[in-house]
């Protein structure tokens, strides 16, 4: 699956799990995390060494695939506590307060300065402002206000039974070829799968990535409940990205933060879910 | 790539590294301190890193801005979950 998460918003998400400020400490968590002001004292260090001459003690080791030698060594099963208490659940609490999409998407702001919208331009044709874009909610029960994009247009969701108007943000010169996406009713897909003011768990969508990332990583976690989809946006190439938002434990719209999907996805992860009789 | 590696670095500084990762054009490590002498390791330690080159060699610097570095610890603390 390939997905964009959605930025800006996400901060007030990660207010949530700022318990896990770095430059504090996981001590009552047993870690203790830095990256300056540290007794290695150098600003930049060079790597003179990479260790890899100790009979192959250390490296090219998974938790599944662990040699006799690796487990006799002090850091080998210290490598192994490390490993077990990051998988542990007082960290899993501190660290996935929210969806990692979420996280991505508060990244991909901070090192790029992007918008969520110049992201899934650049994802899909490498130069922004080619995208047309729909903001208005599919779903009635969606708080628009959650939405507030200054560069998108007003557009209503016509294929899910709302008033429609395209407005293009940029007429688009260079449109590149893609395949065709097949013709599928989408809208009684949608109208079955998902109620007005209905949230859905899209948990089923374990994994994504994110074009800046240059190894595709797991977006979506078991936090992915309680999801609305409130808007899409169209990209120049046909694809149609989907908008979800997760409320926080106080009902806060998008308090956990927001990220994209493709349509196609979300249909099938939700008709999934509803077919299981699992959908909320 | 130096995940599942001991680095040293030029200070004597030795780390074991959980994982690597690139992300918008810059690229992390997370390790922590180790011993191979003594075959000690630091398991209450991670050490974030932002890997840079300079020279044709690679160096370990800080990350400057707590927001980054806080987000992209656990980006990082995520990866490691989902991977392992």
């Amino acid at each position: 699956m390939s997905c964009v998460p959605g930025v800006g918003v996400i901060r007030t998400g990660l207010a949530a799990v700022k318990t896990v400020q770095f430059t504090s400490k996981l001590v009552n968590k047993g870690i203790n995390a830095w990256t300056n002001k540290h007794p290695d004292g150098k600003v930049a260090n060079v790597v003179n060494k990479i260790n890899n001459s100790k009979a192959g003690q250390f490296v090219e080791r998974t938790s599944t695939n662990i040699g006799n030698a690796w487990n006799n060594s002090a850091i080998g099963r210290g490598v192994n506590n490390i490993k077990a208490k990051l998988k542990s659940t007082p960290i899993k609490y501190a660290v996935n307060g929210v969806a990692l999409g979420y996280l991505t998407g508060n990244m991909v702001e901070l090192f790029t300065g992007k918008t969520v919208l110049q992201n899934i331009a650049d994802k899909v044709h490498h130069e922004p402002q080619i995208i047309e874009e729909n903001t208005q909610g599919f779903i009635n029960g969606a708080k628009q206000e959650v939405v507030d994009t200054p560069t998108q247009s007003t557009q209503a969701f016509s294929d899910y039974g709302l008033s429609s108007t395209h407005v293009p943000v940029q007429p688009t010169a260079t449109v590149p070829d893609v395949p065709t996406v097949p013709e599928v009713p989408t809208s009684t897909v949608v109208e079955q799968a998902i109620k007005s003011g209905q949230t859905v768990d899209i948990s089923s969508l374990h994994y994504g990535g994110v074009s800046s990332v240059s190894n595709p990583i797991a977006l979506n976690t078991a936090a992915g409940q309680h999801v609305l989809f409130d808007q899409a946006v169209v990209l120049k190439n046909g694809q149609e990205m989907w908008h979800m938002a997760q409320a926080d434990a106080a009902g806060n719209l998008i308090g956990k933060g927001y990220a994209w999907f493709p349509k196609e996805q979300v249909i099938e992860a939700v008709q999934g879910l509803s077919q299981t009789g699992i959908t909320r | 790539m130096y995940k599942d590696s001991i680095v040293t670095l030029d200070n004597g500084f030795e780390m074991y590294i959980l994982d690597d990762m690139e992300f918008a054009s810059r690229r992390f490590i997370l390790g922590s301190p180790v011993d191979t002498a003594k075959d000690e390791i630091n398991e209450e330690e991670l050490v974030l890193k932002e890997v840079v080159q300079e020279d044709g060699t690679d160096k370990f610097i800080s990350i400057d801005k707590p927001e980054e570095a806080d987000s992209f610890l656990k980006l990082m603390l995520m990866k490691i979950r989902n991977e392992e």
